[in-house]
């Protein structure tokens, strides 16, 4: 357990990242799916609620939609933040993936908790949302990459290869 | 230039802390309000759209309000894990508080665009949401701060 925790919060964090290839190559696709996802929330003038989650645009006067869409914009900077910090880790810190794709499923857990306390029901949308579809393989993908990261991380290096191993 | 680089983002990140005590405690300040702020954006039945933001409430079928407490609190969730991130800050890599500044700094202008992209106009809320009022002095305390722990961090270093 202690070498497990060590795994996912070094004490010291660096590029000596020893997480194996495929957690590697695994975080660094998320990431790239993170900096689309964040980019669409936060820049796009829907905040892609109506374009891609086919939510319905509601009418009013006021009009809610620019509510919602501010609030989807604010959580895609939120997002963005968050592509900072994991191009950090991938330049500077590579021992912090595990930590990140635990953040990343700890994020998943809280998003079920957040849809549970605001539940939409079918009326909102045409057709399913992606976010919605892929979120159970997702926390599958995250949580075995998380698995391999450690499992690796956590292996006690011995022989001439115990020099710094990054990729 | 180099040095300030070095001193926001570490080769290293370890509890080797060196940016003095008034930044220090600054930080674990935002992180108490952040804690706050994002615990209420989350779990609150409302988001605090309505209850502080004092934002209206929509009339509609179905029901625009449930659309708007449902994205504030996925706002709040991915505050709430920035918070995590702070916590991992302060228990193991103290070096890098200035560059939770610096995050905090983005955060202000990020929070300068969403403000350019969708305006709030005033018809949308009965008084001024706390957030849109401490939007400067957050960025003016981000910026302090960060000023202040590059500072010391650099003169810690030298000395």
């Amino acid at each position: 357990m202690a070498s497990a925790l060590d795994a996912i919060v070094p004490r010291r964090a660096n590029n000596d990242y020893r997480g194996g290839a495929i957690a590697f190559y695994g975080f660094s696709l998320l990431v790239a799916e993170r900096i689309f996802s964040a980019t669409v929330h936060f820049l796009t003038p829907d905040g892609g609620k109506n374009s891609i989650a086919s939510i319905i645009v509601f009418e009013g006067d006021p009009d809610p939609n620019p509510i919602v869409y501010m609030f989807a914009s604010i959580a895609g900077a939120h997002e963005m933040l968050f592509v900072l910090l994991y191009g950090l880790v991938l330049w500077r810190y590579r021992n912090l993936i595990p930590l990140m794709l635990t953040l990343m499923l700890v994020g998943m857990a809280f998003g079920v908790v957040a849809s549970t306390l605001h539940p939409l029901t079918p009326d909102y949308f045409e057709r399913t949302p992606p976010a919605m579809l892929v979120r159970v393989p997702m926390f599958l993908f995250i949580g075995t990459l998380l698995f391999l990261a450690v499992r690796q991380s956590s292996k006690p290096r011995v022989g001439p290869e115990a020099g710094p191993a990054t990729g | 230039m180099h040095a300030v680089l070095e001193t926001i983002l570490p080769r290293e990140a370890s509890n080797e802390y060196r940016g003095g005590l008034v930044p220090f405690y600054g930080f674990c300040l935002v992180a108490a309000v952040m804690l706050f702020r994002s615990t209420v954006h989350f779990l609150k039945d409302d988001s605090g759209v309505n209850s502080i933001a004092s934002i209206i409430l929509f009339e509609g079928s179905p029901d625009p309000n449930n659309l708007i407490y449902l994205f504030s609190s996925i706002g709040g969730v991915e505050q709430l894990l920035f918070v995590m991130v702070y916590g991992v800050v302060l228990w193991r890599y103290r070096n890098l508080i200035p560059l939770m500044f610096a995050f905090l700094v983005v955060e202000s202008c990020f929070g300068f665009v969403v403000g350019a992209l969708h305006p709030l106009d005033p018809v949308y809320y009965e008084h001024t949401p706390p957030g849109k009022l401490g939007a400067v002095p957050k960025l003016l305390f981000a910026v302090g701060m960060l000023a202040l722990s590059v500072r010391n961090s650099n003169s810690n270093r030298q000395g």
